[in-house]
């Protein structure tokens, strides 16, 4: 037996009784032993499970869109800004300075975001982002998760990072929409830099970089100054169908199912934000689909 | 999931998986990301969406749910600081006894060990420091992380092998 095996069967408390008393007067058991007893030093801190038990039901209560008013439990939580549909609590930079901002919106919001060095995010619907004013003077970072528009002051350099990349950027605008398996940047202004899948992409104005399912593409858009949803109106280009439903099941509280269609087909078209009767024809009369409407839930299958 | 008491949406319920789990997920996210990213933090995260899903998940599950997440949850943050594990010092008491040079030989050697930790990957380091420090055993690891008890073993064994280089041998 080699001495792999030995650490193998001593890890798996395996040795036989003969093979423990070879083992123990190697070098080897020796130091498996100093270390083993040395370990038992990195014993986790201890926390304080009352309090966490606390702060999670704290962030429970977001379910219910319900704001607590105790300043100083929240105080403790890290970003932990509760917003609901109505946003009356515009937050309060005096009670946050600390810890990392989060700002989030639901189904069917947008809302407008000012960073502190005065750049603007537009969040679209079931968006959110995150960034930390403490450390926003060294480094202009948002994390974002879903999409949203950024006019960004100049500056140093200002990053936005999502689950599958990150856009850099000087000064500009652009709009970043990470969402399942669909990845987009689309310049609006000035020049970005998007590193995702592929090596470090450079954007300008009207450009855009997209990323479904892995496969990379680039394309010059025909678009307006900025993107339409700010004006309650989504649009695509080129767009896998799924990612139109899904951008309807975010802008409207409904659940889409479809029957037999192929979801992966292109669409390039756009619908209102505002109005689900002419949305829901927008997205199913140019492929030749019908829809079923089910209460909250609606079913696109073919026309026929 | 008959009735409404096995529901985790009930607090009653949510609080026992608290108390069942919530030590043993915050010792992983110790080991995972060490105490500068803060691990007290990812574990109430975890629960949070334990409790978003809390009608979609049965009690049963609560606990592999729970180390699914927290395994998933740095993944996409940014700014993650560097890997530190802390060790215990020794009480003043128990070192008087000892000459200096064996108080600056064993200091050295747990620096060596503790960096060496922090060194290891995560994977290693996580199954590794379940088994040497918790003692859990390798079927139970396998189980935590969803992986198979061989790939438990591997990567326990790597981790002493990387260790054991790392640290070197004892002065004699």
């Amino acid at each position: 037996m080699n001495n792999q095996e030995y650490i193998e069967k001593w890890l798996a408390d395996t040795l036989s009784k003969e093979e423990k008393t070879l083992f123990e007067q190697t070098d080897a058991y020796r130091n498996l032993q100093r270390m083993d007893s040395a370990l038992k030093r990195f014993t986790p801190p201890q926390f304080d499970a009352e309090a966490s038990f606390e702060k999670i039901k704290l962030r429970r209560q977001k379910e219910a869109k319900v704001i607590s008013l105790q300043w100083p439990a929240i105080l403790r939580v890290a970003a932990a800004l509760i917003i609901g549909a109505s946003v009356l609590f515009y937050f309060s930079d005096t009670f946050f300075g600390s810890s990392e901002l989060v700002y989030e919106t639901g189904i069917g919001e947008t809302r407008e975001v000012v960073l502190p060095d005065q750049s603007i995010v537009t969040l679209n619907a079931k968006s959110s982002i995150a960034f930390s004013k403490e450390n926003w003077q060294e480094e202009r970072t948002v994390k974002l998760e879903g999409e949203a528009f950024f006019s960004v002051q100049r500056g140093e350099k200002f990053q936005v990072v999502t689950a599958k990349g990150t856009v850099t950027v000087l000064g500009t605008q652009f709009n970043v929409k990470d969402r399942n398996q669909f990845y987009e940047v689309i310049c609006y202004e000035g020049r970005v830099q998007v590193a995702a899948n592929s090596a470090p992409v450079q954007l300008t104005a009207k450009h855009a970089y997209r990323e479904v399912r892995k496969q990379t593409t680039q394309a010059v858009l025909e678009i307006a100054d900025t993107p339409t949803w700010l004006n309650k109106e989504s649009e695509f280009e080129s767009v896998p169908y799924q990612e139109v439903l899904s951008e309807l099941e975010r802008q409207y509280e409904v659940t889409v199912k479809t029957k037999d269609i192929d979801i992966t087909q292109l669409y390039t078209g756009r619908f209102p934000n505002t109005d689900l009767t002419t949305a829901l024809k927008s997205v199913t009369i140019p492929f030749g689909l019908t829809y079923q409407v089910n209460g909250k839930e609606i079913l696109v299958l073919h026309g026929d | 999931m008959e009735g409404a008491d096995q529901h985790i949406c009930e607090e009653r319920v949510f609080r026992k998986i608290f108390n069942e789990c919530s030590r043993d997920l915050f010792n992983f996210l110790y080991y995972k990301y060490g105490a500068e990213n803060h691990p007290e933090d990812l574990m109430q995260e975890a629960f949070t969406r334990l409790w978003d899903n809390c009608k979609k998940v049965s009690p049963e599950k609560a606990r592999s749910f729970l180390f699914t997440v927290a395994n998933n949850q740095m993944l996409n943050e940014l700014a993650k600081k560097k890997t530190v594990l802390n060790y215990q010092k020794e009480d003043q008491v128990s070192q008087t006894n000892e000459s200096p040079h064996y108080i600056l030989e064993e200091n050295e050697y747990m620096n060596r060990l503790q960096k060496a930790i922090e060194e290891l990957t995560e994977e290693q380091r996580v199954a590794f420091l379940l088994n040497r420090v918790e003692g859990k055993k390798h079927r139970e690891i396998a189980e935590l992380l969803g992986i198979s008890q061989k790939a438990v073993e591997k990567r326990i064994y790597k981790a002493v092998e990387s260790l054991q280089q790392k640290i070197g041998n004892i002065s004699t």
